[in-house]
């Protein structure tokens, strides 16, 4: 399924704290539909945390990742299972690891996991754009 | 002197890694070509030609830069040889092969394939799950802008929008042709010390001897 450019939009206002253009996406989005966003969100926490652990299943840092997580976003730190969100990073770099989280939780950890990977990241618009393509390729696969 | 060698080595090891972030580029830029090149058999758009195209000049040129970079690597090493001998190698770490990396982004993509049919199939064709996971998203993205906004009285108690980023993340390689940029703009302030500290050297020697003749 063909990715919206204003889902991929959505997400790289999202990453870049653009709340205005974003909150502009989002009345656009519930006007049109939604359809596609969770696709490509799962598109994105995947190479985001690629890029984030370079690949590599590190168990200690992946602890802390999601330790930060919840510390950083007290609001909703009591929806975030440690256990669930480190399964989802697991997931990412060991092809062996299944999911273990429903898709609503899923969605959770993903988008918290995106926001923190791509804002350590420190990417030029243009790697972050090359970033969002990609995954939409993948999205669209 | 040593200082200057040090700032040398640091071009070399900077150099070392951009020619790698270089040769994955090309890698990548394979990778998708052949993707492309897959997904546009038998058409003749001229938008997937054009990409198919410039993909290809993408790999080819990021083979180029990769080359250059191995290349001036070598330069620096020996010229910091030459002012001081043995204490350069080449190539500090074991630089994989273009095979090697066009395997890890193949790999990358395989896994990347296998993790996403993971993350939807449990929604596929389920439309109150999707809606419901898209409503997560909505909300922790609505948390977020809510810490942003002027005036939000939770803003000053919440986290920082943009987290500090993590040290071992600082040196990931950026852009290997800006990289090569400020590894020459290194090497020529480098280069401009040696000539400072010769010229210094020399004038000593000449107001020694100046002091020598006058006595």
């Amino acid at each position: 399924m063909a990715i919206k450019p204003q889902i991929i939009e959505y997400i790289r206002t999202f990453v870049r704290n653009d709340y205005t253009a974003n909150d502009r996406i989002e009345a656009q989005l519930d006007e049109e539909g939604w359809d596609g966003l969770y696709s490509f969100l799962s598109a994105v926490f995947f190479y985001a945390i690629d890029l984030h652990f370079d690949g590599k299943r590190d168990d200690k840092a992946i602890r802390r990742f999601v330790a930060d997580i919840r510390s950083e976003n007290p609001e909703v730190a009591d929806q975030i299972d440690p256990v669930l969100a480190e399964n989802a990073i697991f997931a990412v770099l060991d092809e062996s690891v299944d999911l273990e989280a429903p898709p609503e939780t899923l969605a959770r950890i993903q988008t918290l996991g995106i926001y923190k990977a791509l804002n350590e990241a420190n990417l030029s618009d243009s790697e972050l754009d090359e970033l969002l393509a990609r995954a939409a390729r993948l999205a669209e696969s | 002197m040593a200082a200057v060698v040090s700032q040398l080595l640091d071009v070399r090891d900077r150099l070392a890694k951009s020619a790698v972030t270089a040769l994955r580029a090309q890698a990548d830029a394979i990778e998708a070509h052949g993707k492309y090149e897959e997904a546009g058999t038998g058409s003749n758009h001229p938008d997937i030609l054009a990409a198919v195209t410039n993909i290809r000049t993408a790999g080819e040129k990021a083979g180029k830069v990769a080359r250059l970079l191995r290349e001036s690597e070598d330069y620096i090493v020996k010229f910091i040889n030459t002012i001081a001998p043995g204490s350069a190698t080449s190539t500090p770490e074991a630089m994989p092969s273009g095979e090697e990396l066009v395997t890890e982004a193949a790999a990358r993509e395989r896994r990347g394939s296998r993790y996403h049919r993971k993350a939807t199939e449990a929604a596929a064709n389920n439309a109150e799950k999707i809606q419901k996971a898209e409503k997560a998203t909505k909300e922790i993205a609505s948390i977020m802008k809510d810490r942003l906004r002027p005036g939000d009285t939770q803003a000053s108690v919440a986290v920082p929008a943009k987290p500090p980023s993590a040290p071992s993340q600082a040196p990931k390689s950026g852009h290997p042709v800006a990289d090569a940029v400020l590894a020459a703009a290194a090497v020529s302030l480098a280069v401009r010390a040696i000539t400072q500290s010769v010229k210094n050297r020399r004038e000593r020697k000449q107001s020694d001897g100046n002091k020598t003749a006058n006595n």
